[in-house]
């Protein structure tokens, strides 16, 4: 009796055995990597009941796709138009976060784009010419080389103020009087391992 | 033999997931921030310059302009207006002032911060407008009242040119626009002296007067014969030959310039014709010898000799005044014929005598200058006869008074053997 009575739960508790040795591993693993996973990326939509990795989200001013007014003021050669007031780049995710502008697509009169320089300055007030900024075509536009690291949301460093600035050449052709071109800053903002 | 296919399970996942670090990678998350730019416009406009036209006057001395510059683009840009001139001494006379003016209206008291020159180097107006901006600029240009007088006539253009430069290439320009300023000449030439008459005859004057000055210059006199314009002249001077003998006329003159200022009238003075008629014969007694002018021997005869001999009732001393042109006369003698005082050749030297010969005929001298003479009065009311061929005077030779002395031309010298009394014989 002793024997039956023991016997049908040998092959339960082998089951739970091995099951607890796989779930050890892979925690084991994950955590010694201290790294999460591409599959994993779940932007927003991560499982809370699977492994707890974390959030990323990144905004302009509040929102991921800005639209920027005031920027359109008409340049001559020389001349040079800035935010009236900085933009918030803000890591809304709980990892940090290292910011770029991946790139910038360009619309309307190229001929204008090539003529344009664009400069995003990180300041809390925003002024023509300021230095230490980054400075760049605006055709093709990118910080890559120079990333804003975020820290996560709610702590600090988690946002950047940042203006920017267009320039119009000095050498500007007349072929671009009264031209108009739009832009699109394409951010990228990247888990810092 | 379950527990060892999980370790071994275990042992492989956990080596592919941490043993290897490869294949992992980090989490990512987009934001965009779009936004437009636009390139400017560049034009400049320029108005107002044609009230820069101006003539001074003795009542106009200043010329005040408010000139608009407008920046007619879309943006901020620096503009400069230059102001030049053609070349005259008003251009480099007049007093230039200019200022920035908040409204077209300029203020009546030139700001003591307006600028100062002539219009020969009218500093450049500078500044920058926004787009669509634009300012007045006050110009003011005056002269003195001398310098009115003065620079009376002149003219001169000025050009004004806006350009706007924005970096290498974008230029902006408007005008050239153009004015002239003339100063009027309204000031009248001083009043001509008082006609002095000459060589009066039967049949015309001489006048002549002092000459009137003027700010530009006088351009004509007007001849004014009782009243009435008879003639316009370059020259103080005029000769009248639509006379009636032995008439009196009052003459007058007027100066002019250019621009039609008349002067002043001047003092008239009174001129007599001669009372010498073709119809009287008249003895011609010297008056230094007090003897008449006859043929020798009383001939009329052609190539006679001309002398003074005494005065006596024979038609061989009845002379005749018939004038001929240009306010000459034949001096014919009493005859049915027709001889005439002649100077012997055309010679114009002294000495050459003076002879009877016919006016008409075929030979060279008849009818010439030679026989022609100008019959005036000196200030004592004797007459002098002139050569016309010559320029000369009938002249008794030596100024002798002896009978038969021969008359001969000779140059005028006012003695009293060039001076001759007439009296009517019939």
């Amino acid at each position: 009796m002793s024997t039956t009575a023991t016997t049908p739960r040998r092959p339960i508790r082998s089951l739970l055995t091995s099951a607890a040795v796989l779930v050890i591993a892979v925690v084991l693993a994950l955590v010694g990597t201290g790294t999460s996973y591409a599959l994993w990326n779940g932007r927003a939509d991560v499982n809370g009941s699977s492994v707890s990795a974390g959030t990323t989200g990144l905004t302009v001013n509040g929102a991921q796709a800005f639209a920027l007014t005031g920027m359109n003021t008409p340049l001559g050669p020389g001349q040079s138009v800035v935010t009236a007031t900085p933009v918030t780049v803000a890591n809304t995710g709980s990892t940090q976060l290292a910011v770029t502008v991946a790139d910038t697509a360009v619309g309307g009169s190229t001929a204008l784009a090539d003529e344009l320089t664009l400069t995003i300055t990180p300041a809390a007030t925003c002024s023509a010419g300021q230095a230490g900024g980054l400075a760049g075509r605006l055709r093709g536009y990118t910080t890559a080389q120079a990333p804003f690291t975020l820290a996560p949301a709610g702590q600090t460093g988690s946002t950047i103020q940042v203006c920017l600035q267009l320039t119009l050449d000095a050498d500007a052709p007349t072929s671009v009087k009264g031209a108009t071109t739009t832009f699109q800053l394409n951010l990228v903002g990247t888990q810092v391992r | 033999m379950r527990h060892r296919i999980a370790i071994a399970v275990a042992a492989a996942i956990f080596l592919v997931l941490a043993g290897t670090g490869a294949g992992n990678a980090l989490w990512s998350s987009p934001a965009s921030v779009s936004s437009s730019a636009a390139a400017g416009t560049h034009a400049v406009e320029l108005t107002g310059v044609d009230a820069l036209t101006h003539t001074y006057t003795s009542s106009a001395l200043t010329d005040t302009a408010a000139v608009l510059v407008r920046n007619a683009g879309t943006v901020s840009a620096p503009f400069t207006l230059a102001v030049t001139s053609t070349a005259s001494t008003l251009a480099s006379g007049a007093v230039v002032r200019t200022w920035a003016s908040a409204s077209a209206t300029c203020a009546t008291t030139t700001p003591s911060t307006a600028t100062s020159s002539n219009w020969t180097n009218v500093p450049a107006i500078t500044g920058t407008l926004a787009g669509g901006a634009s300012q007045y600029y006050c110009v003011r240009a005056s002269l003195t009242v001398d310098q009115q007088r003065t620079l009376a006539g002149q003219t001169t253009t000025l050009t004004a040119r806006l350009t706007s430069q924005l970096g290498t290439a974008w230029t902006a320009t408007a005008g050239p626009l153009t004015a002239t300023q003339t100063v009027a000449d309204d000031v009248a030439p001083t009043t001509p002296g008082r006609p002095v008459a000459a060589n009066t005859t039967g049949y015309s004057t001489d006048l002549t007067w002092a000459a009137s000055t003027d700010n530009v210059g006088v351009t004509s006199y007007e001849v004014y014969r009782n009243n009435v314009r008879v003639a316009t002249v370059t020259t103080a001077q005029y000769t009248d030959e639509t006379l009636r003998q032995n008439t009196t006329y009052s003459y007058t003159v007027y100066a002019l310039d250019a621009a039609g200022n008349r002067s002043a009238v001047s003092a008239a003075t009174s001129v007599t014709t001669i009372p010498v008629a073709p119809s009287t014969f008249y003895r011609v007694a010297g008056v230094g010898s007090s003897k008449c002018v006859s043929g020798t021997g009383g001939s009329l005869a052609s190539n006679t000799q001309l002398v003074i001999i005494p005065c006596t009732t024979a038609t061989t001393q009845s002379w005749a005044f018939v004038p001929t042109s240009g306010g000459y006369y034949a001096v014919v003698g009493y005859s049915n014929a027709d001889p005439v005082w002649t100077v012997q050749t055309t010679s114009t030297d002294d000495g050459v005598r003076a002879v009877i010969r016919n006016w008409s005929g075929t030979t060279a001298q008849n009818g010439s200058t030679t026989q022609q003479w100008r019959i005036t009065r000196n200030a004592n009311g004797e007459y002098i006869f002139t050569a016309r061929s010559s320029g000369k005077c009938f002249d008794v030779q030596n100024n002798s008074t002896g009978d038969n002395t021969p008359i001969q031309q000779y140059t005028c010298n006012g003695t009293t053997a060039q001076s001759w009394r007439l009296t009517a014989v019939s």
